[in-house]
């Protein structure tokens, strides 16, 4: 329970007394992490709003055995994961992840000029490029790291692996990418 | 943070996610297994801890588990702390008559009274206080198939004893309290209680000063005698 909002702990114990408004305000608060962990999996958007809501009828349904001392987060990405991962294994597929047509990150203080976004969009789009190219487990897991923010604990838990493999396979999976990207 | 790592993060805010969809819903309608689980829990623990007093040889253990729809009972020598509340607190949110049929998945049953009480869901339990000469909690719950285990305690200086209601087994637990774990809520000691299991339905009567001969025949008159 340490680290957690005390606004977490107070809706899982009223979820856990039965409110239903507690559990699904729960779920909406990670609906979107939920979501888009779905997609890193499946690949695909459809796929994933389904993955999605099958977790979350899955957790739903599983509340019961839900430990009160745990995080919430990580027990719902767990459920919504292996739902996904499920959907992916009928699909066979993934699809890119993609970089908005106007995104460009761009350092310094100094307004950007056009040429100046225009070349940070370029090196996202071959950043996340390479990272698309990688194998499975090493995009799975530098997605969910950097570019979902999960923890490793979340990490570990969405990829139903130990932290300790969070790690090594994390350190693994930025060599491969800097390999592939530089 | 190497220089990479960075570089990710950096990017995150880029990525062209598709829109979560604004509703992903929970199935409000449907039956919902964990509320099932823990009714089994609230109201087999007091079976459980009746059983485990019928069991020759279990006065004597320190330490014991009995198992009964999906509830795990330890028996031990003294009872863990609990508090003393009135019957009707903490017994849930008011819900209709639809409502707590859902819940039960049939219409709850009552004894012939002259005003209907209010209906409470508490995970799962669907309780009345019932307005008699002294004040009689009913609680209904599926039996759900046990489908979780959990673990309850009980002392030894309650009275326990088979009884039928009707064709139906039930349990009188009287004498000392014994202490009610209902899910999620603080530990409570519990007056004389009568339990029974009749066509998938747990029922429960508990009162301070109830007697088994007024139990049976309340519970008569819900179920049938």
């Amino acid at each position: 329970m340490e680290g957690r909002p005390h606004e977490e702990r107070e809706l899982v114990r009223r979820a856990k007394h039965g409110d239903e408004r507690a559990l699904e305000e729960l779920v909406r608060a990670h609906q979107e992490a939920a979501f888009r962990l779905a997609y890193v999996i499946t690949g695909n958007a459809a796929e994933a709003e389904e993955a999605a809501q099958q977790g979350f009828i899955k957790a739903w349904r599983a509340f019961g055995r839900f430990r009160s001392s745990r995080p919430f987060r990580p027990w719902l990405l767990r459920i919504v994961a292996n739902e996904a991962r499920n959907r992916r294994r009928s699909s066979g597929r993934h699809a890119a992840l993609a970089v908005r047509a106007a995104a460009g990150r761009v350092s310094g203080d100094a307004a950007p000029s056009p040429e100046d976004i225009a070349l940070a969009a370029d090196e996202s789009r071959r950043l996340i490029a390479a990272l698309d190219s990688l194998p499975e487990p090493a995009r799975e897991v530098l997605a969910c790291r950097y570019l979902l923010g999960l923890s490793e604990a979340e990490t570990a838990a969405a990829l139903g692996v130990r932290p300790g493999t969070v790690k090594s396979r994390t350190a693994r999976a930025l060599e491969q990418l800097r390999g592939s990207y530089e | 943070m190497s220089e990479l790592e960075r570089l990710l993060v950096e990017t995150a805010p880029e990525i062209d996610w598709p829109v979560t969809p604004p509703r992903l819903v929970l199935p409000a309608a449907e039956p919902q297994r964990w509320r099932r689980a823990a009714i089994v829990v609230a109201l087999a623990a007091p079976l459980a801890i009746a059983v485990a007093f019928a069991v020759p040889g279990a006065r004597s253990a320190i330490l014991r588990a009995f198992h009964l729809e999906g509830a795990t009972v330890v028996r031990v020598g003294v009872l863990p702390p609990a508090e003393e509340r009135p019957l009707a607190a903490l017994i849930g949110y008011p819900v209709s008559a639809a409502q707590a049929q859902q819940l039960l998945g049939v219409p709850v049953v009552l004894p012939p009274l002259e005003k209907r009480p209010r209906f409470y869901a508490e995970s799962g339990v669907v309780s009345a206080l019932l307005d008699l000469n002294e004040p009689v909690l009913l609680s209904e719950l599926q039996t759900g198939g046990g489908d979780e285990i959990l673990q309850k305690f009980a002392g030894e200086s309650t009275g326990i004893s088979h009884v039928r209601v009707g064709r139906a087994p039930g349990l009188w637990i009287s004498g000392a309290k014994h202490v009610y774990l209902a899910p999620s809520v603080p530990s409570r000691l519990a007056g004389n209680v009568l339990l029974w299991v009749n066509d998938g339905i747990v029922y429960r009567l508990e009162g301070r000063s109830l007697t088994e001969a007024d139990a049976l025949r309340l519970a008569g008159q819900i179920t049938g005698t």
